[in-house]
């Protein structure tokens, strides 16, 4: 059935679009303003509720159908076109929305080198026993947030704490998502083996906190 | 540096307990991104290569928001290829 045949990203219908999409390609202006149209569709609802939705998904869907025109090679034909596309025009809108929301928003002011502490206040609910492990479990996480972990990633963690996203804080440090992602998640991988050293595994830490 | 809540402290336990090691990058995830969204949005089944896509969206918020993101952007903009496609 024609229908059910056009959703499959094999069909020539989709890759259709990368032909019709290059320099001197016949009705390549339609299918620019198609594509926009598309993304621009997709965009103002996937923006609007976001961050505050302070983007105009016109200029975004712009922006985007440049990227693609660009990238047009990179496209390896494993989703539909129009899938791989609003991916892009997606990952336009966010940025920029995040830009715009965390501006006023610096990672601590403090620098690199300090140790971070955490603070006991709150732990005092339930039976003592609870708020004696719980008291224990911080304690721990203390050491080796201060033992184990690189200056950069003691800062990073604070800049997540602070509710800054990956991205952002990658902008304020002049590095790339790539790198922070790393470095945040490396951190993780080394406090959990940290706690594992001593005993203490993923069911305990989250036994600790119910 | 500005200490650590017990609700900060909580959030970043939380986390720890629940990491795995990932072998994607953010950008390694976005290239896969459009394949695992298709096969959530036609209902196929997703092959094993995907299975990091995964692995790294339970792990980076920020590409998670972004695949939602995406699906909700794809769901509004409509079926493209079948409705309005200048080759139909």
């Amino acid at each position: 059935m024609p229908a059910q045949k056009a959703k499959d990203s094999s069909e020539p219908l989709l890759n259709g679009w990368c032909e019709r999409l290059r320099d001197g390609a016949a009705g390549r202006e339609i299918a620019i303003s198609e594509l926009r149209s598309y993304l621009h569709r997709g965009l103002s609802q996937a923006l609007a509720s976001r961050y505050g939705g302070h983007v105009d998904p016109e200029d975004i869907a712009q922006k985007a159908v440049l990227k693609i025109l660009s990238s047009l090679d990179t496209y390896r034909g494993e989703s539909r076109f129009t899938t791989w596309a609003m991916s892009i025009a997606v990952r336009l809108g966010i940025s920029e929305l995040r830009r715009r929301h965390y501006q006023g928003i610096s990672l601590d002011s403090s620098t690199t080198g300090e140790a971070l502490r955490v603070t006991l206040e709150d732990t005092e609910n339930g039976s003592a026993e609870s708020s004696s492990r719980r008291r224990s479990l911080l304690n721990r996480l203390e050491e080796l947030i201060n033992g184990n972990l690189t200056d950069r990633q003691r800062y990073v963690i604070r800049g997540v704490l602070n509710g800054l996203p990956v991205e952002e804080i990658a902008a304020r440090l002049q590095s790339n998502r790539n790198a922070i992602y790393k470095l945040v998640h490396d951190a993780r991988l080394r406090l959990r083996a940290g706690f594992e050293a001593t005993g203490v595994t993923a069911d305990d830490i989250m036994d600790i906190l119910r | 540096m500005k200490a650590m809540t017990y609700e900060e402290a909580r959030k970043l336990l939380g986390a720890v307990a629940q990491t795995v090691p990932d072998s994607l990058t953010c950008d390694n995830c976005f290239r896969l991104m459009s394949e695992y969204a298709d096969a959530e949005l036609l209902g196929r089944e997703r092959p094993e290569t995907l299975t990091a896509v995964r692995i790294h969206f339970s792990q980076c918020p920020c590409c998670a928001y972004e695949y939602v993101a995406l699906l909700e952007a794809i769901r509004a903009a409509g079926d493209f290829d079948v409705i309005t496609s200048p080759l139909a």
